[in-house]
């Protein structure tokens, strides 16, 4: 396991410095810079101007500023960033964890809406209830998110104006959250988060539901399950640990696949809810070529991006006896 | 090792459909046959001829749908002694009887052990069940049971997984789990088919060793005859989802009364020889010109009519009865009178 993390590491050097390269001088090849606004502005001085270049290292050729941005960042300092004058790190890291708390959410009730669905859907295959959830799932497949976003939020809405009752559908706290105990404060933060990571849930869970039911069937055909069967296994054995625990590896090895779009589904849904996670302040650092926080989140969720397939590798080892970790 | 006459397991007139999308598969189609108590009785037949339905109905493990058990009856004798309809058992009785009372083997041993859990855990799940013990004491079962089939360093196996052992080696993993329960009957549906020769030979020979410890019964399935006078004490040819010839195995090799069983016998070399013949099919039945018939559509008369050279025009008229030719050897040929030994050898 030890030389296997140590491997991985190495490995995802190479990852981490080509990701790092392409955004730093991306952002550069954008026309001006975080200082072209107050170029503009007649009442700041081209002393001054200087004075800021200077201070920001923007005075210096492209190449110099990268060095000097990796070197620092090995020692834990990612930099500055202009717009907030304060250290990226400071400011990006919190967003990040309550993008983070959506994102584990909306997984939880992701895989607890499509594993059930999917099992039950190839254990009583052609039943009425399976027609149903196929032809629902069917309608979800082709529904974009963003309409389905919209449609929860109305409906949100409407039910609220109707029951009177405070169902968040916007932020992570409510007014009242530092007056509230601790653990009234994790209920508060958990009833915010529910409707747009199930949002988000709902709207993936279709594919995922698909995939279960397939696998289920194709397994449930398999020898070794008839072999359960002919051990005289309960119904519920042969489903669970024999057919299921199968049924599920090819899923498991895709988890590390599913995160970038994960990164994406969240962020948008940040967007929509108006959710202090990282994604509404990176726009706006984009839009105000914030260099230095820009480049710092990259390079956060590519690491980020390299831990979670190291995860799913580790956890398709420990799930399928035939795959070497070491 | 022959209880003469107490009958185990005794399937009457058994009917197992599928339903398709092409119209009802008659895969067996009116089976009637019993196994004595310490007997192997070997089902012998080409591909398709119904074989693994039979037994799979047996045990009740037909997929239902499409399948469907349509007529007939299964009587069992089970380890406490009471006969039972297999056929009509509610499912929970019938769980206590897979693995328990009757077991099974499968043809594929690559594919037929879980490939997640180790073969001791496989092997005490059965044990577990039926025997009333906890998991330490069934791994301890387990690995005895490795041990009881030849499976060097039993200690260390029995907490391999299936990909770690070779095919011979996962099919004795299978009989060590089939047997773990002592069961009256053992099922084995083409346990050798999938292994290379010197395998077979040696998996047939731990059969019939382990058969003589435990005196369970076995229901021998193969579509090699040669294999058959090798295990078995009685033979059932089936061909089409019907049983076309029945008896004892010597009688059956010194005179076969149905055409059928003429052309299989005369796609092995000799009895007995099969193993030593390197470089050959091992499924010699091609033998005989032409396929099985399409249970979807089978002939109005004898089944085998489109493929037999001593077809006339009687033989498609209606389906021949399974008639008794003298001392428990049966034939379902119209003709069967005229075929005796010498007839066999000339023409045939
Ligand atoms: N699940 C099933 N659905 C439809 N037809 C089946 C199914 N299982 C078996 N059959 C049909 O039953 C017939 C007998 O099959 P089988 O018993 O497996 O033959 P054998 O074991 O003698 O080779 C075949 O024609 C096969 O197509
Ligand atoms: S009944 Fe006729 S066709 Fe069928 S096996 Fe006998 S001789 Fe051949
Ligand atoms: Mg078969």
């Amino acid at each position: 396991m030890i030389p296997f993390l140590l491997r991985r590491l190495v490995q995802s050097i190479p990852t981490l410095l080509l990701a790092s390269l392409l955004i730093f001088f991306v952002i550069q090849l954008a026309p001006g810079d975080f200082l072209t606004p107050a170029k503009l502005n007649p009442n700041i001085s081209s002393e001054q101007l200087a004075a800021l270049e200077r201070n920001f290292g923007l005075d210096r050729p492209a190449w110099q500023q990268y060095l000097l941005w990796m070197g620092n960042m090995f020692k834990g300092d990612f930099g500055l960033s202009f717009q907030y004058q304060q250290p990226v790190l400071d400011i990006i890291w919190p967003r990040i964890l309550n993008s983070l708390y959506l994102a584990v959410m909306s997984l939880v009730l992701f895989y607890s809406i499509a594993i059930p669905l999917g099992v039950y859907g190839a254990v009583r295959q052609n039943s009425p209830g399976d027609n149903a959830i196929n032809v629902v799932l069917y309608f979800l497949l082709g529904f974009p998110s963003f309409f389905l976003a919209l449609i929860v939020i109305y409906f949100i809405l409407q039910l609220r104006n109707a029951t009177g009752l405070d169902i968040p559908i916007g932020g992570m706290t409510s007014n009242n959250f530092d007056e509230l105990p601790v653990f009234g404060q994790m209920l508060d933060v958990l009833k915010h988060l529910i409707i747009p990571a199930l949002v988000l849930a709902i709207s993936d869970a279709a594919g995922l539901t698909r995939v279960i039911r397939g696998q289920m069937l194709e397994v449930m055909r398999s020898d070794y399950v008839r072999t359960a069967r002919a051990k005289g296994v309960s119904e519920r054995t042969a489903i669970w640990k024999h057919t299921f625990r199968n049924a599920i590896l090819p899923i498991v090895a895709g988890i590390g696949g599913l995160l970038p779009a994960l990164i994406s589904g969240v962020g948008f849904l940040e967007v929509v809810f108006a959710y202090p996670g990282i994604t509404p302040m990176l726009l706006t650092a984009i839009g105000t070529q914030d260099l230095y926080l820009i480049a710092g989140f990259t390079v956060i969720t590519t690491v980020l991006l390299i831990v979670g397939n190291v995860i799913s590798d580790i956890l398709l080892a420990v799930v399928d006896p035939r795959v070497k970790v070491a | 090792m022959t209880h003469q006459g107490e009958v185990l397991l005794a399937v009457n007139g058994l009917k197992t459909y599928f339903n398709t999308d092409d119209g009802v598969v008659k895969s067996v189609d009116g089976v009637t046959f019993h196994i004595n108590k310490g007997e192997t009785l070997a089902v012998v037949g080409e591909s398709g001829s119904g074989k693994s339905v039979t037994s799979l109905s047996v045990m009740r493990l037909i997929p239902m749908p499409p399948g469907k058990i349509v007529e007939g009856e299964v009587l069992f004798t089970g380890k406490d002694g009471k006969q039972k309809n297999l056929v009509t058992l509610p499912e929970a009785e019938m769980r206590k009887i897979r693995g328990n009372d009757i077991s099974m083997i499968f043809q594929e041993p690559m594919t037929s052990l879980n490939p997640v859990y180790t073969v001791g855990d496989q092997i005490a799940e059965a044990v577990m069940l039926h025997q009333n013990k906890n998991k330490k004491d069934a791994m301890v079962v387990a690995t005895d049971m490795l041990r009881f089939v030849g499976i060097p360093a039993p200690e260390k196996r029995v907490n391999e997984y299936p990909h770690q052992l070779s095919g011979g080696m996962r099919q004795r993993v299978m009989i060590a789990m089939a047997l773990s329960c002592k069961p009256a009957l053992l099922i084995a549906d083409e346990p050798t088919t999938a292994l290379d020769v010197t395998i077979q030979a040696q998996i047939l020979d731990l059969m019939r060793k382990l058969q003589s410890e435990v005196g369970m019964s076995i229901l021998f399935i193969t579509h090699n005859l040669g294999v058959v006078a090798e295990m078995a004490d009685r033979v059932v040819v089936m061909y089409g989802g019907r049983v076309v010839e029945e008896g004892d195995v010597v009688e059956i090799f010194k005179a076969p009364r149905h055409p059928y069983t003429m052309g299989l016998l005369n796609s092995i070399p000799r009895p007995g020889e099969y193993v030593h013949v390197p470089g050959q099919p091992k499924g010699r039945l091609e033998a005989i010109p032409g396929n099985v018939p399409n249970p979807l559509n089978l002939p109005v008369g004898c089944a085998f009519e489109p493929r037999c050279k001593f077809a006339v025009p009687d033989c498609s008229k209606a389906v021949p009865a399974l008639e008794d030719t003298g001392q428990g050897h049966m034939a379902r040929c119209i003709r069967w009178r005229e075929f005796d030994q010498a007839q066999h050898e000339v023409s045939a």
